[in-house]
């Protein structure tokens, strides 16, 4: 018993890894049970999967936009490059 | 449909997105310039074979995804990830997962920290997108190319799997580490942090 709940408290990395894949509705039950447990006494855990989500929205947002707005800008001497080399190979 | 294909084109039309995008998965200036220039040729020498099916924008980014996918095939033949994962667990865990007083519960001074308002503020401010890419850059790279997989390229965990031969725990030990990682440099930054 004694080894249990330390299992179930002291397991932050373990519990950051299922708020993971809970997302991809990859848990059993005994993980789920784990988990709903760990993160009513654990703020932290709680927090880390709060930001967590908020990554993953920010990186499909910025996915969505990369092709109509690409995030950088390649160099132009490398583009000159290769419009030349692409040209060569044209002719 | 039929799409037709423009080769005089592509350069203005796709070099800084193709470049952005390989960028962002080989988080290397050089090796993300040249893994673009082998796709516009190759896919020069292999216009013939353009069915129009597609927008030649798709055509010319799956040309790329196989080159960045055969380009890590390649790199972890020698040194394989889960190696790395072995190696680099311990001080993994004495970093962010070993509070003096209670082993193995998230450390004090790195824990993650919230107020309510900083979530919806920041979500899709081009600061946080800006600092989070710029994270991102700072990810080992063993991790960093199965993370972006993930996120940049939204390829789905079972294909990842497949194309790095990885289980699926070390899969998500991966994704966990790396996200770990991104929100302890978003704190460094002053997102998310007290
Ligand atoms: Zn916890």
């Amino acid at each position: 018993m004694k080894q249990t709940l330390h299992y179930l408290f002291h397991n932050c990395e373990e519990a950051g890894r299922l708020s993971l894949m809970r997302e991809a509705r990859q848990l059993s039950l005994r993980q789920q049970i784990f988990l709903h447990i760990h993160l009513l006494f654990c703020r932290c855990c709680r927090n880390f999967g709060i930001i967590s989500a908020a990554i993953d929205r920010n990186f499909a947002h910025q996915r969505r936009q990369m092709s109509e707005q690409p995030p950088l800008v390649a160099s132009e001497e490398w583009k000159n490059k290769l419009r030349d080399e692409l040209n060569q190979i044209a002719e | 449909m039929n799409f037709v294909l423009d080769p005089t084109q592509w350069i203005d039309r796709y070099a800084d997105y193709l470049f952005s995008y390989a960028y962002l998965r080989l988080n290397h200036r050089e090796t993300a310039e040249d893994i673009v220039q082998d796709t516009f040729l190759s896919a020069y020498k292999a216009r013939a074979q353009f069915k129009g099916n597609s927008h030649e924008k798709t055509w010319l980014t799956a040309i790329l995804k196989h080159k960045i996918a055969d380009y890590y095939r390649q790199k972890n033949d020698h040194e394989p990830i889960d190696r790395y994962l072995e190696q680099t667990q311990d001080s993994f865990r004495r970093r962010f997962f070993d509070d003096p007083k209670h082993q193995g519960r998230w450390t004090t001074r790195i824990a993650p920290t919230l107020t309510e308002y900083q979530v919806e503020t920041h979500i899709n401010s081009i600061e946080f997108s800006q600092t989070l890419l710029q994270c991102l850059g700072k990810m080992p790279p063993k991790l960093h190319q199965i993370f972006t997989a993930k996120y940049i390229d939204d390829t789905d965990s079972e294909q990842i799997c497949k194309d790095f031969a990885l289980s699926s725990s070390n899969y998500w030990v991966i994704i966990h580490r790396a996200k770990v990682l991104l929100r302890a440099c978003l704190a460094q930054y002053g997102f998310f942090a007290p």
